[in-house]
């Protein structure tokens, strides 16, 4: 063998070695339970506030009626509509039947935040949020499409490891291990392929460059929190808020890892998401956000000392 | 874990993050056959072949559907959609408003189907109702520049039908 290839199969050994490392090197589970609490209790707050509007958004009659309400959804995915046609039968109409599907998603809710048989508490809180947010789909936004995406993942990481009461009941010893550290870097590698794909989307658009993007949206009633119209005459300002997106959201995947930079990259984008959520009014998707953030980036994953890499 | 069984987890870790990437950059699983409708399935189920491009497409206008019934002494209510307890449930119903145009200005069938939609949820709540009218309007923000000029936002009506009880009531007919 040359001394070339010898050269080649070392490196190649050490960046593997490396890789695992950083997939598999044994962490703590207090990230992972940091963000099962945050997660179960933004949907428990939603559940909360959509309380009145449960029929309105997820019945036949509600306001997206039936056949539509169906032909808007995602194709092949679960709906109430399925729970209620195989219980219609045994007497069960679709008012209790969407009443009890509720109470059992916010019990599963609770034992999740509670850390209370929490692998099954997963699995029933993914199922139902999945069917109500399939039934609703036209009504949905982006909190319920990450809220899907981490249910996701904590049916498989070891969440119940850390803050529960699993643990606190001697079910879990809360001992580091490699099934943390490999589903904390899966959901750092998405939430940062998130950002980028989304500073990447926005950078597209010219209008987020010369600020004209943010004075739209903050002009739409819909989004219309505070009178802002006096922002017409900054348009430097409004400029410079279109390029702070961009660069937070773009450069998130760059300067959330190392050290020096984590705790402004963290810092910029909790304020990028409070921002948002007082000015367009998104309370709740910018709540979860923050969870997302500073539950897998902010709480350190390392073993036994604090302040180290997450 | 052991070291074999945790390589297995860290192939399907990867290749979970390969379809993550794939469906940030709107990759058509479904043009890879059955195995890309395998892939989209997975998508759906685990989130990742989501999409993250909120707020990324012109933000120039809003569409609004308003309901207003009429009784049968004359009188016209105007009646909100959902019940208006929280920013959550005004958010979900301006995500339903905006689905009218999703398809484009000129499905007006489709518009019809969910006018009839929200029009029966009304005739529901409001049995005193003999006539619903539901109007759809847009407001465009003017930019920075027409602003300064004094031109102000304004809601125009794009869309109005009215529905009567004798309109079916059951699930409108999809006719997109």
């Amino acid at each position: 063998m040359t001394s070339i290839a010898i050269a080649s199969t070392k490196a190649g050994k050490a960046l593997f070695r490396r890789v695992e490392g950083f997939f598999l090197k044994p962490a703590s589970p207090r990230p992972l339970g940091a963000l099962r609490i945050g997660v179960a209790a933004v949907l428990l707050v939603q559940a909360f506030l959509l309380r009145h509007d449960l029929f309105n958004f997820f019945a036949s009659d509600g306001l997206v009626q039936g056949e539509l309400a169906e032909y808007l959804g995602q194709p092949g995915t679960p709906r109430l509509s399925w729970l209620f046609t195989t219980l219609a039968p045994y007497g069960v109409t679709e008012t209790a039947c969407i009443s009890w599907t509720a109470r059992i998603y916010l019990v599963a809710l609770g034992c999740l935040l509670l850390g209370l048989g929490t692998r099954v508490a997963a699995v029933v809180a993914f199922c139902l949020h999945w069917t109500f947010m399939s039934s609703g789909y036209c009504s949905a936004y982006g909190l319920e499409r990450y809220a899907h995406v981490f249910l996701f993942y904590l049916l498989w990481v070891p969440s119940a490891e850390a803050f529960s009461l699993d643990r606190a009941l001697g079910r879990k010893t809360g001992a580091p291990s490699s099934q943390a550290r490999l589903g904390l870097r899966v959901m750092q590698l998405h939430l940062a392929l998130a950002y980028f794909a989304a500073g990447v989307e926005k950078a597209l658009n010219g209008r987020w460059w010369n600020g004209e993007q943010i004075w739209s949206t903050l002009s739409l009633p819909e989004y219309q929190q505070l009178d802002l119209s006096f922002l017409h005459g900054w348009p430097l300002l409004l400029m410079a808020a279109g390029w702070g997106t961009l660069i937070i959201e773009t450069f998130f995947c760059i300067f959330i890892w190392p050290r020096r930079t984590r705790r402004l990259w963290l810092l910029l984008t909790v304020g990028l998401h409070v921002g948002i959520a007082i000015f367009l009014g998104l309370h709740l998707f910018g709540a979860i956000m923050c969870v997302l953030v500073l539950s897998l980036f902010g709480v350190s994953a390392e073993p036994k000392s604090c302040g180290q890499e997450p | 874990m052991r070291t074999h069984s945790a390589r297995r987890w860290l192939a399907i870790a990867l290749a979970h993050l390969i379809v993550v990437g794939l469906g940030a950059g709107y990759f058509p699983f479904h043009e890879l056959g059955r195995a890309g409708d395998l892939l989209a399935m997975y998508g759906k189920l685990s989130g990742a072949s989501s999409t993250y491009g909120f707020f990324a497409k012109d933000m120039i206008s809003e569409v609004r559907a308003r309901l207003v019934f009429i009784d049968a002494h004359g009188a016209q209510s105007e009646v909100r959609l959902g019940s208006g307890s929280s920013r959550e449930a005004d958010l979900r119903v301006g995500a339903i408003a905006s689905e009218f145009f999703a398809a484009g200005e000129d499905d007006v069938q489709f518009q019809r189907s969910l006018a009839a939609s929200l029009a029966a949820s009304v005739f529901g709540q409001h049995p005193e109702a003999v006539q619903v009218i539901v109007t759809l309007e847009e407001q465009e923000p003017p930019s920075m520049a027409h602003y300064r000029k004094g031109e102000r936002a304004r809601w125009r009506t794009l869309y109005e039908v009215r529905f009567e009880p004798s309109t079916p009531r059951k699930s409108p007919e999809i006719v997109r």
